[in-house]
């Protein structure tokens, strides 16, 4: 697979304070990187480095063989950032032409559309809802066909509505060849629509992976939850009971231990009421490798 | 080129619509200007000398020191600010946009006293009109640089409000717009020498061309134009 962005031993200080540290990862084409961590890891800083918006004090950065500064120049990255504003004053149109204007292309009225600004060409910046707003600055940062797309934290402010819809279009520009690098600390977001994922602690990326291939190397064995009738004593199971009443027994094999409780539950008369099963999480991964770190 | 003219010809609908530029540039420069011609006029019957340079003067500082320079801290906000850089808008387009804007709606307030005051209060025209207007346009010049390094290097609203008091306050008080500054003490008079209105005043009202407040100008000019160009260079990178 060809990497489009390689970043090796990206340092970063703020004064004394090391936000990065020695960050290395590869983004490759056509995917969708997630950078999870919690709220100063470091997360911001690493995609600012990369969009050329901040400067860093060591190590590289290759975003298709060029310095961050002249991709995005050259227009190869679109930028989405976490906290962004335009003038109170100006209307969705004039801000797609001032940046269709400063990009070389022409004016992108399918953008507006598709973003939701079909009958709202002309509605103010300071009257448009936080949803909205998301959505002008996602497609102004579409404006020149970008081919890297930076999002950072996308999706936060959003209701539900608005976090769905802002989904589909993500999951649309992937499919139109547009690689992704989303930084979020939203497990749900991260999981359902990142490829790979990199978790980000102190400034350094701790994980590598596919959501599914992370959460699997958690600690943690998988529980088989379940509810009876009656009670019934399950000693010879490592079992506990949670706060709604649910047998939560861990085990590392999953069948023959569904089949030895149902064997155990019908010589007990007992009827089986509910049962399903709790698989390691990411989000269990995640708190793990961010304790790790603490310690 | 294209890119700069779409972007000026927006930074002025923009302002447009704002309404503190309507008040700083237009409402309270008019007013004060009706407002104060007929109380001078009616004591003091020889101001009318120099109501039009003295009315025009006090919209230019008003316009430069306390309208440009909210505009320009609305849009180096760093939210406005990081949207420009990411769409690769270059920061030095924001304070330029704004001069020009500034410049053409203070002169366009400067007209209408031009025309209006002879009409309505007996002002004197000045009697070089090609040398007043070139000294109001370097005056013009001069205190919107000013403004641009008040909104540039101000760090909050609350900050540029306290600064460009204290520039404007004593440029109205010690540039002889409001009484002729012959009447103040000498020391206060050496004081109201650091302020542009007292130069402005002083080409404005004068027969001749005084060249030290020629030099004086310039020398702003040229000093504020290396504060912005250095402010730009930093903020390149400063709070991404």
């Amino acid at each position: 697979m060809n990497s489009l962005i390689d970043v090796k031993n990206l340092k970063k200080f703020y004064g004394t304070n090391k936000a990065l540290n020695e960050t290395n990862f590869a983004v490759y084409e056509n995917e969708i990187f997630g950078l999870l961590g919690a709220n100063g890891a470091g997360k911001t800083t690493t995609l600012e480095c990369i969009e050329s918006l901040r400067e860093y004090d060591g190590g590289s950065i290759s975003v298709m063989g060029l310095s961050p500064e002249d991709a995005l120049k050259k227009g190869i990255t679109g930028i989405q950032l976490q906290s962004s504003s335009l003038p109170d004053l100006i209307t969705a149109k004039e801000a797609m032409k001032l940046f269709c204007t400063w990009r070389g292309v022409d004016f992108r009225n399918d953008l507006l559309d598709t973003f939701g600004f079909k009958n709202m060409y002309n509605k103010y910046y300071k009257s448009m809802s936080t949803g909205q707003k998301r959505r002008l600055h996602l497609a102004l940062a579409l404006a020149h066909n970008p081919k890297i797309l930076f999002l950072d934290e996308p999706t936060a402010g959003l209701d539900v509505e608005g976090r769905v819809t802002l989904h589909e279009e993500i999951k649309k520009l992937k499919k139109m060849g547009v690689t992704i690098i989303l930084a979020s600390h939203d497990m749900a977001e991260v999981e359902s629509l990142c490829d790979r994922v990199g978790i980000m602690v102190k400034g350094n990326i701790k994980t590598f992976g596919t959501p599914k291939e992370i959460a699997l190397k958690t600690k943690n064995e998988c529980s088989i939850l379940l509810k009876t009738d009656k009670k019934i004593d399950f000693d010879f199971f490592n079992f506990e009971i949670d706060k709604n009443g649910y047998y939560k027994i861990k085990t590392e094999k999953i069948l023959e231990t569904i089949h030895e409780i149902i064997n155990y539950i019908k010589s007990n008369d007992a009827q089986l009421l509910d049962i399903y099963l709790e698989q390691p999480s990411l989000e269990q991964r995640f708190i793990e490798i961010t304790k790790e770190a603490q310690d | 080129m294209k890119k700069f003219l779409y972007t000026l010809y927006l930074k002025l609908k923009l302002d447009f619509r704002n309404k503190e530029i309507l008040i700083t540039f237009y409402i309270v420069p008019l007013i004060f200007y009706t407002f104060m011609s007929i109380v001078f006029t009616s004591i003091m019957p020889e101001t009318k000398e120099t109501l039009i340079a003295s009315m025009s003067i006090f919209a230019v500082t008003m316009g430069s020191l306390v309208g440009t320079p909210g505009t320009i801290i609305e849009y180096f906000k760093v939210d406005i600010k990081k949207s420009f850089k990411s769409s690769n808008i270059p920061l030095w387009v924001i304070p330029l946009t704004s001069f020009v804007s500034s410049f053409v709606n203070l002169l366009f307030v400067c007209l209408i006293i031009f025309v209006t005051a002879p009409i309505f209060f007996e002002a004197e025209k000045p009697l070089n009109i090609l040398m007043y207007f070139s000294s109001y346009a370097l005056f013009l010049v001069a205190t919107l640089c000013l403004g641009i390094i008040l909104g540039l290097y101000s760090k909050s609203v609350s900050k540029l409000t306290m600064y460009s008091q204290l520039v404007f306050l004593p440029s109205m008080m010690l540039s002889g717009i409001m009484f002729p500054a012959e009447m103040l003490p000498s020391f206060l008079r050496y004081i109201g020498l650091i302020f542009p209105a007292t130069h402005g005043m002083k080409l404005l009202s004068g027969e001749t061309v005084d060249f030290f407040s020629v030099i004086f100008l310039v020398l702003i000019i040229v000093i504020s134009l290396f504060l912005i160009i250095i402010k730009l260079k930093k903020l390149k990178y400063e709070n991404a």
